[in-house]
């Protein structure tokens, strides 16, 4: 076999042997830094320390794009199997995304997004505005425990604020340090294409795009080309998760039934893939079709696998996200429906005159 | 709803639509693409070779392909590539056609590495795609005299490694021959099932226009003469008649039909034997067959002789005819006169009684 630093189709028979591919390495340990690297600047400019949970969202997260890229899921994924295939787009563009967003430092993203909606960079930014509940949660929201934050909501991160403690103070000049307008630039686009509609839209495109036979047997052929699809499924879901799964929102009022609504349209738009995969009269990737077999499985039979992994497993994946959404939601507006019944009660007593 | 809003709703339909429509399957060709394959300039004649099959008896491809839609290729069981994808894509379009046209065609596999390929292993190998396709094999220097004749290159043997497994350059082309046992397309590795499912049921519209078939003769009652039987199809759209028959084992040839007159059967010379168009005609003991006179030499079961048959609208055909005991023979034509009459399509066959001299052929 030929060497590759990223895995792509090969004309060689199929071994069950070690391979490696240092690509897949440098970009997960490339992806890791970045992750460290963001923890610290977090760290400094709101004084966050991002909790356990968080962490491990994120190391999952990692360790999943790591197990669909390398060996042997990224190699029989890329030129032998289309079933394989698939659980490489599951993994990479279902599964991933949301651990990784909800892995980010969310105090820390609420800065950078706070700032990217402002026009002038260098100014302070109040942490948490457009937090009702706090900078971890959000409605629906996904807060982890042991998530700790300088600022909490109402305070604006300003050196000298009352309330704000000494680390407090810490994190609040590195809130008002002047950040590059490219960091801004990036995240006023952030905020546009994590817009539910064009998300969607944008996810969608990519999974028909990179499903359609033409593409995918042009461009698994090439490392660079199957290196493109991998990173632009991992784009697309990154941009399709953030308003659902995002460690904070760039738009606060996207309501959990909206979401809910969001992954129903997912599930629907992918069922023409599912269809079209399943129920192809003949193999529709060249590319599976034409490879040496592996353990004797029909090119056929295995697309048509591939297809019903789409469906089933990405719907375990939508529908598990959808089953705690709505019990979160249901949870949250049965304990909102006390808090005001209670209140309504209390007041009711102060206004009642006391008959005795 | 905002202008964003507005835009954002647009984008996320079109994404929807664009999930939706990917690019069709291959199996809507364009109306003017004739041939998935590659199709040749010249059609290559199909061979005459024999070879051992998986049984250890010789298989003669073109007595035993002949009417079929053959597809030769040459490979190797321990192929780790194109042997297997070309087989398993074969299997699976062959097994989705109608019976009627599976049991048309004819998958030969002729291994080009004997040494490894032990006629147990073909046969297992090829089990595991399809225990109706052929396995072949014979010496290097048989299958390479087949493939020059085919033009193909003749296979290259890699350099063992050291588990002594080693890898074998051979043509990835399936050679596809019609049932006019000639091979228009070939099919080169990259042939996808699409392609296959296209192509197949046309390639098997190619039928000669005159097919003769079933075609024994009986071992001589007396020294010199002896009755031959067959089968004709006429596979055009006009009528058309057997008028002349000439082998080189026989001084004379005559068209005859056996007729009864008085409880009494004699025979009768015919000028000719029609064969309508679309249909058959079936030469068996007890009805028409063709007279072999004056024989050149003594003939013997198991003896093969090559048989012209000239036809008024097709011209002169090849066939070759075995040689059976009369005894056997009647059992055998009987039953399969009997099979052909009941799937024959269009009228039956009528001999024309001659006026004058009737045609004979001889050599």
């Amino acid at each position: 076999m030929q060497f590759q630093w990223w895995c792509a189709a090969q004309t060689a028979a199929w071994e069950w042997t070690w391979r490696p591919y240092p690509g897949v390495w440098i970009f997960i340990a490339a992806l890791a830094f970045g992750y460290w690297a963001l923890l610290r600047r977090a760290r400094r400019v709101t004084g966050e320390t991002v909790g356990g949970a968080r962490v491990a969202s994120a190391v999952a997260g990692l360790l999943t794009l790591w197990l669909a890229l390398d060996w042997p899921i990224g190699a029989l994924g890329a030129g032998y199997l289309a079933s394989v295939h698939m659980v490489q787009f599951l993994l990479i563009g279902m599964i991933a995304p949301p651990l990784l967003l909800w892995g980010l430092p969310p105090a820390g993203l609420r800065v950078w997004l706070d700032g990217g909606a402002s026009d002038s960079p260098g100014t302070s930014s109040p942490i948490g505005a457009g937090l009702p509940d706090d900078v971890v949660g959000y409605p629906g929201g996904v807060g982890f425990p042991g998530d700790t934050v300088a600022a909490t909501a109402g305070v604006t991160a300003s050196p000298g604020a009352a309330g704000a403690t000494a680390s407090q103070g810490a994190a609040a000049r590195g809130a008002t340090t002047p950040r590059a307008p490219r960091l801004l630039r990036l995240a006023r686009v952030l905020r546009v294409v994590t817009h539910p509609l064009v998300a969607l839209f944008v996810f969608n495109a990519i999974v028909g795009a990179t499903h359609t036979p033409a593409v995918n047997d042009i461009l698994m052929v090439t490392q660079l080309g199957s290196f493109a699809i991998d990173i632009a499924w991992l784009v697309g879901g990154l941009i399709f998760w953030w308003p659902v799964a995002a460690a904070a929102p760039a738009r606060p009022s996207f309501h959990p039934l909206l979401k809910i609504g969001y992954l129903t349209a997912l599930a629907i738009a992918m069922t023409p893939v599912f269809l079209y995969l399943t129920f192809s009269d003949h193999p529709v990737y060249a590319v599976y079709e034409l490879a040496p077999r592996v353990n004797g499985i029909d090119a056929h039979a295995d697309q048509r696998v591939a297809g019903l992994i789409m469906k089933v497993v990405g719907g375990f994946i939508l529908m598990g996200v959808l089953s705690v959404l709505f019990f979160r939601w249901a949870t949250r507006a049965g304990d909102d429906m006390t808090a005001l019944q209670t209140a309504k009660a209390g007041a009711a007593e102060t206004a009642e005159p006391v008959m005795r | 709803m905002s202008k964003l809003h507005r835009a954002a709703l647009v984008l996320a339909l079109l994404g929807l639509g664009l999930a939706g429509c990917g690019a069709g399957p291959r199996d809507q060709a364009p109306a003017d693409q004739e041939w998935r394959g590659m199709v040749l300039p010249q059609p290559i004649p199909k061979p005459d070779f024999v070879l051992t099959d998986t049984d250890g008896k010789p298989f003669d491809f073109r007595a035993e392909t002949d009417g079929y839609l053959t597809l030769l290729f040459f490979g190797y069981t321990y192929c780790p590539d194109v042997c297997p994808v070309h087989m398993a894509n074969l299997a699976y379009v062959i097994s989705g056609l109608p019976r009627h046209l599976q049991n048309q065609i004819k998958v030969v596999f002729v291994s080009v590495d004997p040494e490894r390929d032990t006629p147990e292993r073909i046969r297992e190998w090829l089990d595991a795609f399809d225990r109706r396709f052929i396995g072949l094999r014979g010496t290097k220097e048989e299958t390479d005299a087949v493939l020059r004749e085919l033009k193909l290159p003749t296979p290259v043997f890699e350099e063992p490694d050291e588990k002594g497994y080693y890898l074998v350059g051979h043509p990835s082309t399936i050679v596809a021959f019609t049932p006019d046992n000639q091979a228009p397309v070939l099919y080169p590795f990259g042939t996808r099932q699409a392609d296959w499912a296209y192509d197949l049921p046309r390639l098997l519209e190619i039928r000669p226009p005159i097919r003769v078939s079933r075609a024994y003769a009986a071992v001589p009652a007396t020294g010199d003469r002896t009755s031959l039987y067959l089968t004709i199809e006429n596979n055009s759209d006009e009528d058309d008649a057997l008028v002349v028959v000439s082998t080189d084992v026989a001084e004379r040839v005559e068209l005859h039909r056996q007729v009864s007159s008085g409880g009494m059967m004699r025979m009768e010379r015919v000028a000719e034997i029609e064969v309508p168009a679309g249909g058959t005609a079936t030469l068996q003991p007890g009805g028409l067959h063709i007279m072999l006179l004056d024989l050149r030499r003594p003939l013997a079961a198991g003896d093969e002789l090559g048989i012209d048959l000239t036809f008024r609208n097709a011209g002169r055909v090849r066939a070759r005819a075995e040689v059976r005991p009369y005894a056997e023979l009647e059992g055998l034509l009987g039953d399969e006169a009997r099979g052909a009459a009941a799937g024959a399509v269009g009228p039956a066959s009528r001999a024309r009684a001659g006026a004058g001299t009737p045609p004979s052929g001889g050599r």
